[in-house]
């Protein structure tokens, strides 16, 4: 069960989060001026790596909030979450210096919300 | 004309340790995290600023009023259910002010169960993948207790109020007995 | 006959003041308190337990925990005689009235008629079911039932397993599996450095090893002795969760692991723990593997250490006439505890001069030490085994020349190949293993990790006590302090590891992967066997080899090694170095299979925890359930609601009953409980903007008062969800969804909100159950509405269609929609649920003198279908537009773009022979299709043909006094009058024509009353 980063909530369990597929899917500007095989490939064709994969998670049982998370799809790891429009995490792969926990990561008394 | 008191739970006898909260008022406010113009505006009707961090909870105002913030741009307001058409008379003025601002009721989509005492962080670990031991009274959190969703605010040392919808509160109300029956 | 023959005058950690009596295969026996099933049966002395899965061999108990291979029983509890099968006998407590009955072997296991299979082995070796039994392919199923009945499957428990279980989410900075002497070292660390710990034992006492005679101090204390004060010191610490009886069974994604717990709380059979913890450390022991020889599956062959164990742990002396056959120096251990315990012992060491701290004490003792001897063959004679020692080579590839024999005769012959670390949970985590030459098995490569994992112990290799103690210290501080918690204790913490002396200089030990026999392997009577639960012997994995099943993976799958619920916990590591040595290389080379989840079998009670009967899933009602329940309301399941099907009066069945509800609501009035529907309130200055973009109607144009049917698609263009769009406000808006996609539909207009167009100004918020919704319909409904008590604006005449107005109903404040599903005069009367009840009960008191009729979801799905109004989900199925359901209409003209726009032009949905949406008439009236059948063009149509069409909705109308259906037909729009035939699954074909699916008031004037 995975352990994933709310940017707003901090690191929660999986069952807490819905799976919406790869990230950084843009609707076509004009979708009137795609040919029917470029309509196409935004309809149907995702990369489906073996490996690094940025996909777009949602906190359902919590702030309800989308957001993407970086994750190797063959070792299960997970490089960080950003959220909708952030930058990405680094990939840094080996022994994890430390697991999360379901606690907020913010302990810090920090003003204003963060996207 | 008759509404249930403690519906949907009025037929589920409580105890100090685990009760229905009596009718609260319950209104979800929603502006952008830089609507100045809103959250000041609902700070001067409040009488408190709403809490800027999500997870943190906030009180004060008269009638006393609890504010949680749920998300980026989504607060959670609990008050006694007698305020309630006060209280959105009065957040309503201030979300007319900003450009961008929702307030709405939402008193009867919620039921609230109170868990008191000792046993309460046992109950709720057996349903709830949160950490209560990183959780502290004012603190709140959204997430599943089993199949339903939550929003648990700490209240004080051993006590817990937990929010779901309505036609999910027997289905919890009778997971948390299961959960405390072995808890001795 | 002597009661309990095998147990000791004294020792053990069972409480001999309290005996319990069980029974085995109807035998009475007597044991104690702290016995498991299999110590209770040793010390009755108890031979042959069971026969073997495939060969019927008579088997007795091998080990003494989780690898137990042979001991597996169906256990009946006193209580109500409630049978469990598949218990593991070494990890089953004894109960008083225990009744344990063996799974194979008929009429019994000692005289067994499947042991004939044993005589053809030889025509059935590994794989033999992939060569045989293949022609005549009928037969199979016939061959399938022989074959079930020959293998020893237990039967399942008739009974429901009444036993509560529960589970529990924990979470820790560390968490150790294991609670040995490194399990216990590293939770003292861990503990002392300030870390929040758990730690898991599988057994119901601590210590591990220590426990099971390992002699030895630490600190100056008896072995055992530290353990249980380490132990109740740790119990004491308000940081450290011990917790008994706990097996850890998987370690998945992020450190989250699942263990079971027995007996967790009175009232509970067992407990499943989810815990997420920062850093683990893996401490779960090792486990002795046997000696792969000639006969060595025989009952009377047990693993050495199990011995030992018997004797310190239970008491238990399991023979008077031991052999200890070895590679190593550990058996000597154990052979000193049985010769102190009152047994003749002799011990075998393939090792040609061995000369250590084990060997001179055998020596001193008088024991019998035979080395560089092997047995070359163990046949049987009742309870005795004749065992052939034999000189072996210096390598022991063969005999030695000369071949130099003893048969001696013993009733058990003990036997150690070796220790294998337990590395099952730290490969679970996706740590490598590789191969470590000292011990001749698989390590944890902890340069290799994916998760914050570390071993210590006999797990990561370490098998002396102050290595075991040292090893544990130095992982738990070093996971206190990856956890983030501050080093308490004085500087130079390392030094602080409790001590113990330093073992005696050991001999190392000779690793082969097997003893030479008098034949060659595969030949003659003795087999070499591997895998005990599945039969599988050396030979087997030789000929996978030659077939062509090289690697680790194939050769399991092959042999089936590994297969059986011990999970190959004696096994693999033998099978892998005998498949090395066959293909020539390492086993470093050769690698390992994958081990997986779950470390020991797990009930379906424990997976399932609270799960079940009224907690199976929530039951969700509306706040008017309570009179539904109480009028006769049969329900349906909608999702996770209950919402009722039909009302039954007296002397009514639900067919009648939809009858009924029907005419009353197209003659009278009708009510329906429809609160289930999604709600939600968009708001915003973008409000209407944004709902234009995922209607495929104009929304913007609406007015405030005003609601409009709502379709939305898909970005494919296929039919997702439809619904009423209110107009409340200039920027507030009130929409409804079906019931199935409330969340989906919310969870799809916050995904563009969020992720394509974060600056447009909305906000969604859910209000589906904040409102309790009855619709009221039918040509009295306003009659109806006025005698409840309604603000005039609501009875009113000008009160138009898709209106929305605000007013009260029976003093209750309401929001109420002119809008129709019936095509009768309709009111939606939305108010806030608390009001729910109130004003059902009173629309029905005021309905009274019109007949009214409450009805439900049937009678609805039989109106609207009279009209020809579809349910999406129902009539669409996810690959039909609008243009397929004749709904064209709704496609704006005008908007520039909507999702799912683009895609209504491909050519796909342009095409002719799309499925279009039609009415049914049958030629039957008295008889409606059943959904769902498929219509053939030809009423004499030979199976497989081309479906023209399919029902997708079908009742018997009262309104039209007939069966009517919908249907999706190819070309639909142009075949009406066309005669179609349902294939019906008994062969009738009936025959139905293609109409106008608005089979009522096609003008519709019945909705304004």
């Amino acid at each position: 069960m995975l352990l994933i980063e709310c940017p707003h909530c901090g690191g929660r369990a999986q069952t807490e989060f819905a799976y919406f597929g790869e990230a950084h899917i843009v609707r076509p500007e004009e979708p009137g001026a795609l040919s029917d095989a470029e309509w196409a490939e935004y309809l149907f064709l995702r990369k489906n790596p073996k490996g690094v994969h940025c996909e777009r998670w949602m906190h359902a049982h919590g702030c309800r909030r989308f957001f993407n998370v970086m994750r190797d799809t063959v070792s299960g790891e997970i490089f960080g979450s950003y959220p909708i429009g952030g930058e990405k995490p680094k990939v840094a792969r080996g022994k994890k210096t430390t697991a999360k926990t379901e606690t907020k990561t913010a302990n810090a008394k920090t003003e204003g919300g963060r996207e | 004309m008759p509404a249930a008191a403690n519906f949907p739970l009025a037929n589920f006898a409580g105890t100090g340790e685990m009760h229905s909260a009596p009718a609260r008022a319950k209104i979800t406010l929603r502006a952008k995290a830089d609507d100045e113009v809103f959250l000041s505006r609902c700070e001067s009707e409040l009488g408190f600023a709403l809490p800027s961090v999500v997870g943190q909870s906030a009180e004060g105002g008269k009638p006393p009023a609890t504010a949680m913030r749920l998300g980026p741009d989504e607060w959670m307001l609990w008050s006694e259910d007698g305020a309630r058409e006060e209280w959105l008379r009065r957040l309503e003025k201030a979300a007319a002010e900003s450009e961008f601002a929702a307030v709405v009721d939402v008193s009867d989509y919620y039921a609230v169960i109170c868990l008191r005492g000792a046993r309460a962080r046992g109950i709720l670990s057996a349903g709830c993948p949160l950490d209560f031991s990183a959780m502290r009274p004012g603190k709140c959190a959204q997430s599943h207790y089993a199949q339903a969703a939550v929003l648990i605010l700490q209240c004080g040392e051993d006590a817990f109020d937990v929010q779901t919808r309505i036609s999910f509160a027997p289905y919890l109300w009778r997971y948390f007995q299961t959960a405390a029956a072995p808890l001795l | 006959m002597t009661i309990q023959p095998h147990r000791l005058a004294e020792g053990g950690l069972v409480n001999r003041e309290r005996p319990l009596s069980f029974s085995f295969n109807g035998a009475r026996m007597l044991g104690y308190e702290g016995d498991t099933v299999a110590s209770a049966l040793l010390a009755n002395g108890a031979r042959i337990v069971s026969r073997s899965f495939k060969y019927h061999r008579a088997r007795g108990i091998y080990g003494i925990g989780p690898e137990e291979p042979n001991a597996i029983f169906t256990v009946a509890d006193a209580v109500g005689g409630r049978r469990t099968p598949n218990m593991r006998a070494t990890l089953t407590p004894l109960a008083e009235g225990m009744q344990i009955f063996s799974q194979c072997g008929w009429p019994s296991p000692r005289f067994d008629i499947g042991a004939l299979a044993g005589t053809v082995s030889r025509m059935l070796p590994a794989g033999f079911y992939y060569k045989t039994f293949m022609r005549p392919a009928r037969l199979w199923m016939f061959y399938e039932k022989l074959i079930r009945r020959a293998a020893s499957f237990a039967r399942a428990p008739d009974e429901l397993d009444s036993d509560d279980y529960d589970h529990r989410y924990m979470h820790a900075d560390v968490a150790i599996v294991g609670g040995g002497p490194a399990g216990l070292a590293a939770a003292l660390a861990a503990a002392e450095s300030g870390a929040r710990v758990a730690v898991m034992e599988m057994r119901p006492h601590w210590g591990g090893d220590l426990t099971d005679g390992a002699n030895g101090e630490i600190e100056g204390k008896p072995a055992a002795e530290w353990a249980r004060a380490v132990a109740k010191k740790l119990s004491q610490t308000k940081n450290a969760e011990m917790l008994l009886q706990t097996t850890a069974q998987g370690y998945f994604d992020c450190n989250y692991l699942t263990a079971v717990q027995e007996s967790p709380a009175p009232g509970l059979r067992q407990r499943l723990l989810k815990i997420r913890a920062k850093e683990v450390v893996v401490c779960a022991g090792a486990i002795e593997r046997p000696l792969v020889f000639a006969g060595n599956d025989l009952p009377g062959v047990m693993s050495a250490s199990a011995v030992r164990a018997y004797i310190h742990r239970y008491g238990v002396l399991c023979g008077r006439r031991i052999l200890f056959l070895t590679n190593n120096d550990s058996a000597c251990e154990a052979a000193l505890a049985a010769a102190d315990a009152g047994a003749s012992v002799d011990v075998a060491d393939i090792r040609h001069h061995p000369e250590g701290h084990w060997q001179l004490r055998l020596q001193d003792r008088g024991v019998s030490y035979y080395s560089g001897c092997g047995v070359a063959g163990l046949l049987r004679t009742a309870n005795i085994l004749a065992a052939r020692l034999a000189k072996l080579a210096p390598d022991a590839s063969a005999l030695a020349a000369g071949g130099e024999f003893r048969e001696h005769a013993y009733d058990i012959v003990a036997v150690s190949g070796g220790w294998t670390p337990t590395v099952h949970l730290f490969s679970q985590s996706r740590g490598k293993l590789k191969w470590d030459s000292k011990c001749g098995a698989f390590v944890p490569d902890e340069s290799h990790c994916i998760n914050p994992c570390a071993a210590a112990g006999a797990a990561s290799g370490v098998f002396s006590l102050s290595g075991c103690l040292k090893s544990g210290w130095e992982a738990g501080l070093r996971a206190a302090q990856k956890a983030g918690c501050e080093n308490k204790t004085k500087t130079n913490a390392r030094d602080k590891a409790p001590k113990a002396a330093a073992p005696p200089a050991e001999y190392p030990p000779q690793f082969v992967p097997l003893l030479p026999a008098t034949h060659p392997v595969g030949r003659g009577p003795g087999k070499h066997f591997v895998d005990f639960m599945n039969d599988v012997t050396a030979a087997d994995i030789q000929l996978a080899e030659r077939e062509g099943y090289r690697s680790a993976e194939h050769m399991k799958r092959y042999t089936a090694a590994g297969f059986g619920t011990d999970q190959g916990k004696t096994g693999n590591i033998n099978a892998l170095v005998l498949l090395a040595q066959a293909r020539g290389i390492s086993p470093a080379e050769a690698g390992h299979t994958t081990y997986r989840p779950q470390y020991t079998p797990v009930s379906f009670g424990a997976v399932t925890g609270s799960d079940r009967r009224e907690l199976f899933s929530p039951e969700r009602g509306t706040p008017m359930h309570s009179w539904h329940l109480a009028h006769g309301a049969v329900f349906e399941d909608v999702g996770d609601w209950k919402r009722p099907y039909c009302f039954l009066r007296e002397g009514e069945d639900a067919a009648e009953a939809v009858r009924c509800e029907c005419i009353a609501a197209r003659s009278g009035a009708g009510i329906m409980d429809a609160t289930t529907l999604g709600k939600i309130d968009v708001q915003g200055p973008d409000a209407a903007a944004f709902l234009d973009i995922v209607y495929t109607n104009n929304i913007s144009s609406l007015q405030p008062g005003r609601a409009r049917y709502g379709m939305m698609l898909r970005e494919t263009g296929m039919i997702y969800d439809d619904g009423v769009c209110a107009r409340l406000g200039e920027n507030r808006f009130h929409i409804t969804t079906s019931t199935g996609h409330a969340a989906g539909v919310m969870n799809w207009l916050e995904e563009w909100l969020q992720t394509e167009w974060p600056n447009m100004r909305v906000f969604c918020t859910s209000v589906t159950e904040q409102w309790a919704v009855v619709a009221l319909a039918g040509p009295k409904a306003r009659e109806v509405l006025k005698k409840a008590g309604a603000s005039e604006n609501l009875t009113a005449e000008d009160f138009g269609f898709m209106h929305i107005r605000e007013g009260t109903v029976a003093g209750a404040p309401a929001r109420v929609f002119r809008v129709s599903f019936s095509g009768e005069l309709a009111l939606e009367i939305n108010v806030p649920a608390r009001y729910g009840l109130h004003i059902w009960r009173a629309l029905i008191a005021a309905g009274r003198e019109h007949n009214i009729r409450p009805y439900g979801t049937e009678t609805m799905r039989v109106l609207r279908a009279e009209k020809g109004y579809i349910i999406a989900g129902q009539d669409t199925d996810g690959t039909v537009t609008p243009a397929d359901m004749n709904l064209g209409w709704m496609i704006s003209k005008t908007k520039k773009d909507f999702i799912g726009k683009r895609s209504l032009s491909r050519p796909d949905m342009l095409r002719a022979g799309r499925f279009q949406f039609v009415g049914l008439l049958t030629a039957e009236k008295e008889k409606p299709l059943p959904e769902g059948a498929y219509l053939l063009r030809e009423k004499r149509a030979r199976l497989p043909a081309d479906a023209e069409g399919y029902v997708t909705s079908s009742y018997k109308s009262a309104t039209m006094e007939r069966a009517i259906a919908l249907a999706m037909v190819k070309d639909g729009f142009a075949r009406g009058g066309e005669t179609l035939y349902a294939a019906l699954p008994n062969g009738e074909r009936p025959a139905a024509t293609i109409a106008d699916p608005v089979f009522y008031d096609k003008e519709g004037a019945r909705r304004d009353g």
